[in-house]
């Protein structure tokens, strides 16, 4: 097992380990990696959300895919497409985010900002009213 | 040889997409602002693009729609072209600003009257998220403008050819939509797709002008997560453990 990584870097990607105390029902999807998206965090929480390889949930729009050239990964296995599920961000213990899967582009980041931002309705008002 | 020849201007990456709105819109009219053969060139030049887009509205199969867009795609960005560019010439920018207000806001309302009849509801959000990404997307023109320039002219100028790339694709997605809306054309159900997909251009675009707006500012936005030396209580605790309590029990559902 990896020990946990110390830094972590806002557009990586890790696989979430399951509870190693938790030995019922911990088995992982093993299709699942999610994103770090913040910037800042405390404690021992990183915020990210996960990285679905059925991309035919993107239905909606602010369910931003992310088109495999857009990824790379560690251990030089080939990405897949995928679809940010930008509505199941939520607070990760880091100690569960052992293994680095890899990272998304700087240019994908910003698409899957987008949908968080039209997810919570942030408005940009239009420049002529600023 | 005179120096002058070499004071060509260089060329500027250039980030536009201010004369989106309902075409039949693009023209000023009652405004006053520009002579009537100026005004007849744009209507023309409205009317081609209407062609163009009733063309693919035809289409009846994904395929069609495919071989249709390939077909009328370079008339229609020359068109789309020559329509911006003459707007852009010959309509002063607040002209263009207020119509461009008052075409979205009736482009809301026909889109609420047709959703559900000339198309499904997804298209329909797909258009809304695009609306709200262009301007998004002129709120950052807008800081790029003020910005002034970029650490890497190289970097901006490719930004700027992806850029002009995706929002042409994206214009021609929207167009269609806007112009079903227009005639009162349904999309045919299995054409829906592509236009949805054509649509997603856009959230390429506004990752792309974001980039290049950090090539003109200190981006603050990226790097390591830095970990803030805030207390960390019991009740921060519970609710992470909650979180990855209900992420285990989430596990056996495909995500």
């Amino acid at each position: 097992m990896q020990s946990p990584p110390q830094l972590f870097r806002q557009g990586d990607t890790y696989w979430c380990e399951p509870d190693p105390q938790d030995t019922v029902g911990s088995e992982q999807k093993g299709d699942r990696i999610w994103l770090i998206v913040s910037l800042r965090s405390r404690g021992n929480g990183v915020v990210a959300l996960p990285l679905s390889r059925h991309v035919e949930k993107a239905t909606l729009p602010f369910l931003i895919t992310v088109p495999s050239t857009e990824i790379t990964t560690v251990d030089g296995t080939q990405p897949v497409d995928r679809v940010a599920l930008t509505d199941q961000i939520r607070n990760l213990d880091k100690s569960r985010l052992r293994k680095k899967s890899g990272a998304v582009s700087r240019r994908a980041l910003l698409a899957i900002f987008a949908g968080i931002d039209y997810m919570l309705g942030r408005h940009f008002p239009h420049p002529k009213a600023k | 040889m005179e120096s002058g020849l070499f004071e060509i201007p260089t060329r500027e990456a250039k980030y536009e997409a201010n004369t989106l709105g309902a075409i039949d819109a693009a023209v000023p009219g009652e405004t006053g602002v520009i002579k009537r053969t100026d005004e007849n060139l744009i209507r023309q030049l409205t009317r081609e693009l209407d062609k163009q887009l009733l063309v693919v509205l035809s289409c009846r199969t994904a395929d069609e729609f495919t071989k249709s867009r390939r077909e009328v795609w370079d008339k229609y960005f020359r068109a789309r072209r020559a329509l911006n560019d003459t707007l852009n010439l010959l309509v002063p920018k607040s002209v263009i600003r207020m119509v461009s207000l008052a075409a979205a806001e009736r482009v809301s309302e026909e889109l609420t009257r047709y959703r559900n009849s000339l198309f499904r509801d997804e298209v329909a959000q797909q258009f809304e998220f695009t609306s709200w990404l262009v301007n998004r997307i002129q709120c950052v023109a807008h800081d790029i403008e003020k910005a002034g320039s970029p650490s890497d002219k190289d970097a901006d100028i490719r930004l700027s050819d992806d850029f002009a790339l995706f929002t042409a694709w994206g214009q021609f997605h929207y167009d269609c939509v806007l112009a079903s809306m227009q005639f009162e054309r349904p999309i045919p159900e299995k054409v829906q797709g592509s236009i949805r997909d054509g649509l997603r251009a856009w959230v390429n675009a506004s990752a792309i002008i974001e980039e290049a707006l950090s090539l003109r500012i200190a981006d603050s936005q990226e790097g390591t997560v830095e970990v803030h030396d805030q207390p960390w209580d019991d009740e921060d605790q519970e609710l992470l453990d909650s979180s990855m309590r209900d992420l285990d029990a989430e596990s056996s559902a495909t995500l």
